[in-house]
Formats: C-alpha cells, structure tokens, sequence
C-alpha cells in the first residue's frame, strides 16, 4: 500500500492539538449560539405565523364577494380544509375597571376545529345566549373579569344604511389563551350570527388549505373570480416583512461574527507554522515540496475546524430545542421582554439557514487557513543552517 | 562529460552583500570539481571558508551565484524548487552535523521519512528502514524519540536516514562535529563502510583531517576555490 507522509505527519502534529484545538473551540463556541439563536427565530416566526393564520387570519381569505352561499362553493376544492365565514370589527370593551380596545372576531359555531383548538387553550363557562363573548385570559386580567361576568362593547354598526357607534352589553362565555400575548391582547370572538345585527363590516371566508396549496388555492380562487382574494401574508404585510426582515439581519449579523472567528483560524495556521518551522524546513531538505507542505497543515487545521463545526451545530440544535421551556419558565418568573415573544413554540430546525451558516464558515475559515498557508513557500531550508 | 562523473560543480561563484553595504563578501569563487560515481571525496577547510556553502549548492539547498550544478549530466542549479527537492528526495542523502531529525516522529519514522516522501509503500520503506538501524545497532532504539537519544545516537539515525532511498549520492556536513571522539569514530566508521558497501558517492566535508584522510580523494578549500591535496 503506498502511504502518504501528509496523513502521517498530519497525525503526528495533532498530538500537539494545542492552538488548532482552541480554534475549533472558537468556532464551536460560535456556531452553538448561532444556530440555537437561528433555531429559535425560525421556530418562533412560523409558531406567530400559524397562531395568526389560524386564530386570526386563515390561509386564504375571501372578501368582497356577492353572496355567501356562492363564495362558499367556490371554496370547495380538495386543498380546502376549513372555510369559515367571519366578521370583524375594531371594538372598545368596558368593565368596571377597565378598557380594552381590540379586534372582535366573529365565528360560527364550529370555527374552533381540532386545528384550531391545537392552537389554543381555552376554557367555556356555561354561559347561554348569543351576547356572549370569548377573551384572552391577559385582556380578562385587564378588565378584571371572568367567565360570566358581563362588559359593554362599543362598535360602529350600521344602521338604516348610516354607521352609528353603538354600546352593546356582553357576557363572558369562556376564555382562551394562545400563548403569544400580542395576539391575545388584540383579539376577542363572538358569535358570528350575534354580530351579524351589530357589526356594519361585511364577512369575510376565512379558509384553511392543505401544507403548501396556499398559491393553488388562492389561483383557483382568483380564475373563480369569486371575490378579492389574499392570504396572510397580504393580510399581515407589516408583520410578515418584519420578520422576514429581522430573520435576515440576525443572519448577516451571526455570518459576521462567523467570519471573524474563522479569520481566527488563520492566525491560528500561520501561527502553527511559524512554530513548525524548523520541521517544515527539515522536510524540505528531504525533498518535500510546498505544495504537499501546504496541504499538510490544512489538513492539520481544517479538519479539527470542521469538527468544530459539527460539535456547534449539534450542541445549538440541542440548545434551541431546550429553549423554549427554559424562555417559558423566565417569563413566568416576569421577565418583561419576553411576553413580545412567542414562548410556546416548535423548535424548526430549517435546514437552509444550517447549510448557509455552514457552508459560510466552511468556506470562510478553508480560504483563511490557505491564505495562511502562502508563507509556507518563504521557509527557505536554509533557515536551518543560517540559524545554527 | 564523462559517464563516470555523478556530480559536477562548474564555475560555482557565491557572494553575499557585506552588511555595511561595501561590496560584496566572495565566498565561492569560480570553483570546479567533478565527483566521480560510487567515490568518496572529503573537503577541508578552515571555518568560515565556505565549505557548508559548497555543500549546499551541490545538494541543490542554495543557488549560486554564478555556474551550474551538474548530475547526472543534467544541469539541475536552474530547475523550480519542486524539482529542486524532488531531486534531493530520489538522489541525494543529506547527513547534517546538527542531525536535523524531526522531533514529532521516532527513531524509525525518522528514517523512513524519505521513502515516505517519495511515495513508497509503508510496509517496505518500515522493512528497509529495520535493516538500516539494526546494521548501526539501534534495533532496540526504534520507537525513541529524538529527545530520548544520545548525540551518537541521533547521527546514526541520520545517517540511515541519508540511506532510507539508496540515493547516489551522500553529502555529508561535518558528520561528526558534535560527537565525542568514541562517537564520531563510530559514525565515521559506519559512514564509510555503508557508503562503500551500497556503492554510494560521498561528499563530505569536515575539519577533522583523519576523517577527511579516510576518502579516496581530498580537497581544500582556500580562497573560494578547490585544491586537491591527497589521493
């Protein structure tokens, strides 16, 4: 079997890991916190995204259409999981103690489907009637009230064709938690056929579709020509380009910090071989040439990155998959920030933000060390003599 | 050029700038030799007269000034650094007085490392490599690192090492310089005879004059340039 010095002397060096160990320690220690924090954004972004398309918004909406029941057909269509008419207007909800100004949503009886449900937790008093109410248990904490107590809600409603601000009296059916605050502080539901004598607004088709058929659906829709057709992120345009933006920022910003620790690794090869030196130099004598000398120290420096590297992307899957009860339980310790974040999320662990982070310090910290590696041509074995 | 010449060395000039700035410092001047093929020539001098010089350009280590280095009928002062050390790799065996062995790698591994450079299988290259430190008696040496050994020790390794890829050719730097006078007999001794019993050219160069006697020619090196002084 032909042997190769680099594999032999590679093995040799990296009994002396020293330097090149602190640099895959470097890198580790970056990658973990980048990808937990990457984890954690995406999780979070697609756990807010699907609280408000599924407890607020839908996949797709139809508005604008002529009638109902013919909006209702033209959703019929296998991607089509739930269609659910709505009713919506901005409301200011008075108790005793206090103001609340929110959305009220208005849905039909079986508007909380298992997928829904599976995004809530709420809890129904046995509260009859149509003026009834369901709040957030963070708005029914500040109103102070609870399930069967009653609170005035001023809306505009329409009346002989003129809208009109008017007081309606309702009592608390039940109360839900979503688990995102900003969402429960803003929205409240009602009875859809209640509201349809209260609220001037005209109904909108919230619908649910199969994983991924949001575009088929709303195409169909729209060759339909049923009505003004949108989905979430049309309905939540703000919300969606904000976190698209902050998910990019936070990605440039950790590729940053990835670059200079990879940098690092450069400083960490140049420094190896101006401690090798002497054996570098010796093994040119021996008839070495640079370019295998070369490849020797990358492949002393590299590989140990690149171990690194797995160890930070392991170590921050579990970090980011541990976060979220860890983040919970800081906020039921009150933690004020965090009642902005979404605490009860699935950590998603996307594999394009994984692949641009390590494709990024795979390249960053290869082309550093090579860029390293030049000085290796200027050891002169000559060195040897000049110093003796 | 004959067959019979290995090694050539024509017009060999080498000069450095004097640090004042003054001129040059002539070390080498226009100096010749021939190495005939499986022969042993020393060269003397005093210190600092340019002897390693000599040596360094024949191994193709530094580059000359002026003139060529011939081997093998081939002028090789002028090919790239790759070539430069393919060629020590496959034809030369170098022996320095500061032994230069690799202080990550043990006693047999130093010796193998030529053959490992050029490509050779391991199993043979640690077979030849065997050979080699028993027939300097440093069988039971084989896995000590440079560290754990003697002077004496370390250039016997060395030397096997200079012989690891049966090279044509040996230059050897003060072989001996910083042995005891036990030791460097020893390796003189050794030198000689494994050159001889491999039919290797030796070029050596040294201030001891017994060693240096020991070669089927002499040189001295005076003035930059060579005079035989013995055959």
């Amino acid at each position: 079997m032909k042997s190769s010095i680099v594999g032999v002397w590679t093995l040799k060096r990296l009994r002396r890991p020293g330097p090149v160990l602190k640099c895959a320690l470097i890198i580790l220690l970056v990658t973990a916190p980048m990808i937990a924090a990457l984890i954690f954004v995406d999780g979070m972004i697609e756990g807010i995204t699907e609280k408000f398309i599924y407890l607020s918004n839908g996949h797709v909406q139809l508005s604008e259409f002529s009638d109902l029941e013919t909006a209702r057909k033209a959703a019929e269509m296998d991607e089509v999981l739930f269609c659910d008419a709505t009713l919506s207007s901005y409301c200011l909800l008075y108790s005793k103690t206090g103001t609340a100004s929110l959305l009220v949503k208005a849905v039909e009886k079986d508007y909380f489907n298992d997928m829904r449900k599976g995004q809530l937790s709420l809890e129904m008093g046995e509260v009859a009637g149509g003026n009834t109410i369901i709040l957030s248990k963070v708005t029914s904490e500040a109103l102070r009230i609870g399930i069967g107590d009653r609170l005035a809600m001023m809306t505009v409603s329409s009346i002989s064709g003129k809208d009109v601000i008017r007081p309606v009296l309702l009592k608390v059916a039940g109360l839900y938690s979503s688990g995102y605050e900003q969402l429960d502080t803003s929205l409240a539901y009602m009875s859809y056929d209640f509201a349809q004598g209260v609220f001037s607004s005209s109904p909108v088709l919230e619908i649910l579709v199969t994983k991924g058929s949001t575009e088929t659906v709303k195409r169909n829709l729209e060759s339909l020509a049923a009505g003004l057709v949108t989905d979430y992120s049309d309905y939540n345009r703000s919300i969606y380009d904000n976190f698209i933006t902050s998910k990019q920022a936070i990605l440039i910003i950790f590729l940053l910090i990835a670059a200079v620790a990879c940098v690092n690794t450069a400083t960490v090869a140049s420094e190896m071989i101006n401690d090798d030196y002497r054996t570098i130099a010796a093994m040119k004598i021996l008839g070495l040439d640079s370019r295998r000398i070369m490849l020797w120290a990358f492949c002393t420096v590299f590989p140990i990155n690149m171990a690194g590297l797995a160890c930070g992307l392991v170590l921050g899957i579990l970090i980011a998959v541990n976060l979220g009860p860890f983040l919970h339980y800081l906020g039921r310790l009150g933690i004020q920030s965090l009642s902005f974040y979404l605490l009860d999320f699935k950590p998603l662990v996307s594999l394009s933000s994984i692949l641009i982070v390590s494709a990024a310090i795979i390249l960053v910290s290869a082309a550093a060390i090579l860029i390293a590696l030049r000085s290796v041509r200027k050891i002169s074995p000559m060195q040897l003599f000049r110093q003796d | 050029m004959s067959n019979d010449i290995l090694l050539a060395l024509e017009g060999i000039s080498k000069s450095f700038d004097k640090p004042s700035g003054e001129g040059k410092l002539v070390i080498l001047d226009r100096l010749c030799l021939e190495v005939p093929r499986a022969c042993a020539i020393s060269v003397i001098g005093k210190s600092g007269s340019g002897k390693s010089t000599m040596l360094q350009i024949a191994g193709l280590l530094e580059n000359p000034t002026e003139g060529r280095v011939i081997l093998n009928g081939s002028i090789c002062s002028s090919l790239s650094e790759n070539r430069k050390a393919e060629l020590r790799n496959t034809h030369m065996g170098f022996i320095f007085q500061s032994n230069l062995l690799l202080e990550d790698f043990n006693a047999i591994e130093n010796v193998m490392v030529p053959a490992l450079i050029a490509g050779k299988s391991f199993s043979r290259s640690r077979q030849r490599a065997l050979d080699l430190l028993s027939k300097v008696d440093l069988k039971d040496r084989l896995e000590h690192y440079p560290r754990e050994l003697s002077g004496g020790e370390k250039q016997r390794i060395a030397i096997c090492r200079a012989l690891m890829n049966e090279p044509e050719l040996i230059l050897a730097d003060e072989p001996t310089g910083s042995l005891d006078e036990a030791n460097a007999s020893i390796c003189e001794s050794l030198l000689l005879d494994l050159a001889r019993e491999e039919g290797k050219t030796l070029l050596l160069v040294t201030h001891n004059m017994d060693f240096a006697n020991k070669a089927q020619a002499v040189y001295r090196l005076l003035h930059g340039r060579l005079e035989r002084i013995a055959e």
